[in-house]
């Protein structure tokens, strides 16, 4: 499958799967994070280059790719301007597409819907702390003391997050089983 | 006080920087970009875009510097401390863009983009970009003319701060931070602001022009989310950032995406494989975390390209030397329907029954993307909230991502591939 398809596919599909009672708003935030995540996650190669940036990993590949799924008529994006913070974008799946969308395999499937029901409670400054940590976790890897290295790393490229809300992001990540499953599709 | 010197490149004129810059200037390091074209074998094409990435540097550290100034002067009492606080503090600040801006480019291999193809692969299993390159030169070869610089250490200034520009997210993000990084890789950038006007100067093309005066005169910051900053426009700076936009997504049709072009760069990939395959055993860019990765790596330029192109049998490079590269012998529009890619599978599934070389391009593989015009905002006044453009452009709210592919054959086999186009498309 051409990887643009499969790129549109899995954005599609998470647009499908996002909506619905307890989850947050599918906006270029969520798309961002769901896909780092599922890339690096849950492995399903989407071959996106992530590095730190404003709101944590970021590849600017992701958001030309939901232009592109809005273009072919399979993604539907409308700009939300709510009150206080309660503005962005919400991608929604559109109703009838001018283009067929890629079948994705059954893993890559599974690994949606899980990546939905681990992530998809989480508003955008959950995602940016839950991808981050995740990214610094990345850095350090398997050792005895790396998540004490997490938390100060984090908390020196996002000093907007409190320790506690850093350590409150590790043990949901590790009640999740997430810095398991980031080491298997590391190496 | 050191001296200013000046340099007139194309489209700036004048353009001035001191004894410290000059240092950086100077270093062999930066001098390698002379020796990079901005547009790879373009000059196919149109016979002026022969530039460099030289020139193209000392234009971003330019338009970097008049859009820092102009953030300058257009603060608000809440956004004053994102430029700096103090006058030392803006100063640094200023200068700290400009050195990101002048070495944004440091780390392009040979035919600029087209190298990053045979970049090898980062820990987590991507290429590697042309930025990871800039970034371990900066550090590891330049640190001599940045932080042990007599003018680095009166401004605190390192060559880890400069990294720090080009994402790579080791140290807070803080509103300065953000706002620096944006202008030099953002949306609203001096790096695409500098490369449109000059593109389009030396291709000779009118259709790369936009109204550079009113995007410095317009454009602003505000605070964003958390502790980050967001580069914008007022809501007066609106027609000029469509003009940014159109241009970006004109120079794509008819230059970076040029068929010739294109044809053009399936030949220089096969050469520069060719080249690194005859050097390193390998079609691999050198590793640039190790010394030995970076000085090989250094050692690749255009000009080592042009002499592998010159002296080489392969067809490839035959192709360049005699301008008989590829030719297109078919092409869907530019927002295609399925029944258009059915028609393609079905005239590929044909040259390869009659076993006809053809390489298939596709534009949303290209390294040169249009400006997403829903990344670029607007400050809207009467909610006091940044909107974006296409919410109030109805030109921007219709312009998609151009989705072509072309078909490449031979020129021998361009008879026989017409031939099977016909047989298979009425």
């Amino acid at each position: 499958m051409d990887l643009t398809d499969k790129r549109i596919a899995v954005l599609a599909e998470l647009a499908r799967q996002y909506h619905g009672d307890g989850k947050a708003r599918f906006g270029n935030t969520a798309a961002v994070k769901m896909c780092y995540f599922l890339q690096n996650v849950y492995g399903v190669d989407l071959n996106y280059r992530f590095s730190i940036y404003t709101y944590g990993p970021f590849d600017q590949e992701i958001l030309f790719t939901k232009d592109l799924a809005k273009a072919r008529g399979i993604l539907d994006i409308k700009y939300v301007n709510g009150n206080g913070d309660n503005y962005g974008y919400d991608i929604k799946p559109a109703t009838s597409p001018k283009w067929p969308v890629a079948d994705l395999n059954a893993k890559e499937k599974i690994a949606i819907k899980a990546a939905v029901a681990t992530f998809s409670h989480g508003d955008t400054k959950d995602l940016e702390l839950w991808s981050t940590v995740c990214f610094v976790y990345r850095e350090f890897g398997e050792s005895g003391d790396s998540l004490p290295k997490v938390v100060q790393r984090v908390k020196q490229i996002k000093p907007h997050f409190s320790e506690n809300q850093i350590q409150k992001a590790i043990d949901f990540l590790q009640t999740e089983g997430v810095f398991i499953k980031l080491l298997t599709h590391a190496a | 006080m050191g001296r200013t010197h000046t340099i007139r490149i194309p489209v700036h004129g004048f353009v001035e920087f001191d004894d410290w810059e000059r240092d950086i200037i100077n270093h062999p390091v930066f001098q390698r970009l002379r020796r990079i074209r901005q547009l790879a074998f373009s000059e196919h094409v149109y016979p002026g875009s022969v530039h460099t990435r030289f020139e193209h540097s000392l234009g971003v550290m330019h338009v970097a510097s008049r859009l820092f100034d102009a953030l300058c002067r257009n603060l608000s009492a809440a956004t004053k401390e994102i430029v700096g606080k103090t006058k030392a503090d803006r100063e640094r600040n200023r200068k700290l863009l400009r050195l990101a801006a002048l070495l944004h480019d440091v780390g392009h291999g040979p035919l600029s983009h087209g190298a990053e193809i045979f970049a090898p692969m980062s820990e987590d299993g991507t290429k590697l970009k042309h930025e990871h390159f800039s970034l371990a030169l900066i550090r590891e070869k330049m640190d001599c003319v940045i932080t042990n610089h007599s003018a680095g250490e009166c401004l605190s200034i390192t060559a880890k701060d400069i990294a720090e520009l080009y994402q790579d997210g080791s140290e807070a993000v803080t509103p300065v931070t953000s706002a620096l990084r944006s202008l030099v890789n953002g949306e609203l950038d001096a790096d695409r602001m500098d490369y449109l006007l000059r593109d389009a100067h030396h291709c000779g093309v009118p259709y790369g022009q936009f109204d550079l005066e009113r995007i410095i005169d317009t454009i602003r910051v505000e605070k964003a989310r958390n502790r980050e900053s967001k580069i914008l426009l007022s809501s007066n700076g609106l027609h000029s950032a469509e003009q940014l936009i159109l241009a970006r997504f004109m120079m794509f049709v008819g230059v970076y995406f040029h068929k010739t072009r294109v044809a053009c760069d399936i030949h220089s990939a096969e050469c520069l494989k060719g080249l690194l395959e005859d050097r390193f055993n390998k079609p691999l860019l050198p590793d640039p975390s190790t010394g030995e990765g970076r000085d090989s790596f250094l050692s690749l330029d255009d000009w080592t390209l042009y002499q592998w192109v010159a002296d080489s049998k392969c067809d490839h490079a035959k192709a360049l030397r005699e301008h008989r590269q590829f030719k297109r012998v078919h092409f869907t529009p530019e927002r295609p329907d399925q029944n258009h890619i059915d028609d393609l599978d079905r005239l590929t599934d044909i040259l390869d029954k009659r076993s006809i070389e053809y390489r298939c391009e596709t534009a949303t593989k290209s390294w040169y993307k249009p400006i997403s015009p829903s990344s670029v905002f607007v400050w809207d006044e009467d909610t006091s909230k940044p909107v974006p453009l296409p919410n109030r452009s109805a030109i921007l709210a219709g312009l998609d991502p151009i989705d072509q592919r072309m078909v490449f054959v031979w020129p021998k086999d361009l008879d026989a591939a017409k031939e099977a186009k016909d047989s298979v498309l009425s």
